[in-house]
């Protein structure tokens, strides 16, 4: 994942990857072939999705707590026409 | 086999969950390395509470990468682990077959009725195979028994620690 400079941007991408990652163990069928084996597994897995489901709605509480960074410094080689018309 | 097997397992499957959980491992480690880094010049100031919060999220981050790191390593582990040890198992079969023995509930066996002339060297040589692919059979399970005791054990430990983190977050 590119790391962008703004936090709120981190945070935002940050909690993407946590549900991109919870919908792809959902469909993941690992199969240990044993039955206490699979048990573990499948402890291990649901555990790991909550924390994954936790961290992304923290990422999302915390990115909207934090001030975003104007356009011009997340982008300084920009686009860099200011919206008010100005040179 | 000696102890609860509800089926082959399947080695793809825990590699194909093993590289989801390295992924976002690294995912988890690059985010908190972009929450630890300075502002860029002329970014907001950081008051102290968010700073604060940024560095508990980037924390948080690195411990939940450490969790879905060991899950990832344990499920390659064993993922490899089932491979090799299902190929071990299929060519002691072959060769048991080829010895002319069988398998049972209870494991190798000779093949029953009568065979061949009643030659006592044979017999004799057929009976130290036997109890040559016994002896092997029980070396892989006993193997299998250590790896998927360790499996549980490693994994345990880091659901604990998954369980935790969220807990901490909730």
């Amino acid at each position: 994942m590119p790391a962008p400079p703004d936090p709120a941007l981190t945070l935002g991408l940050l909690a993407e990857r946590c549900d991109a990652t919870v919908e792809s163990l959902l469909l993941a069928l690992p199969s240990t072939g044993d039955r206490l084996a699979q048990a573990a597994v499948d402890g291990y897995l649901d555990a790991v999705m909550d924390l994954l489901r936790m961290l992304a709605a923290a990422a999302r509480e915390g990115a909207g707590r934090l001030p975003t960074a104007p356009v011009s410094q997340a982008a300084p080689h920009v686009a860099a026409a200011p919206p008010w018309g100005m040179p | 086999m000696g102890y609860a097997v509800n089926g082959a397992g399947d080695p793809a499957s825990l590699a194909a969950t093993a590289t989801a959980l390295q992924r976002v491992a690294r995912d988890l480690v690059d985010a908190a390395d972009s929450l630890d880094s300075r502002p860029a010049p002329g970014a907001p100031r950081r008051s102290p509470a968010n700073r604060r919060l940024l560095a508990e999220l980037a924390d948080v981050c690195r411990a939940a990468a450490a969790v879905t790191r060991t899950g990832g390593d344990e499920l390659n582990r064993a993922a490899y682990s089932q491979a090799r040890l299902g190929h071990q198992s299929a060519a002691l079969a072959d060769e048991a077959a080829a010895a002319g023995l069988v398998t049972g509930p209870t494991g190798y066996a000779m093949r029953p009725g009568i065979v061949g002339v009643a030659d006592p060297a044979d017999s004799a040589t057929r009976s130290a195979h036997l109890a040559g692919v016994r002896d092997r059979a029980a070396q892989l399970e006993q193997h299998m028994v250590r790896e998927r005791e360790q499996l549980i054990a490693r994994l345990s430990a880091a659901a604990a620690d998954a369980e935790a983190l969220a807990g901490g977050l909730r």
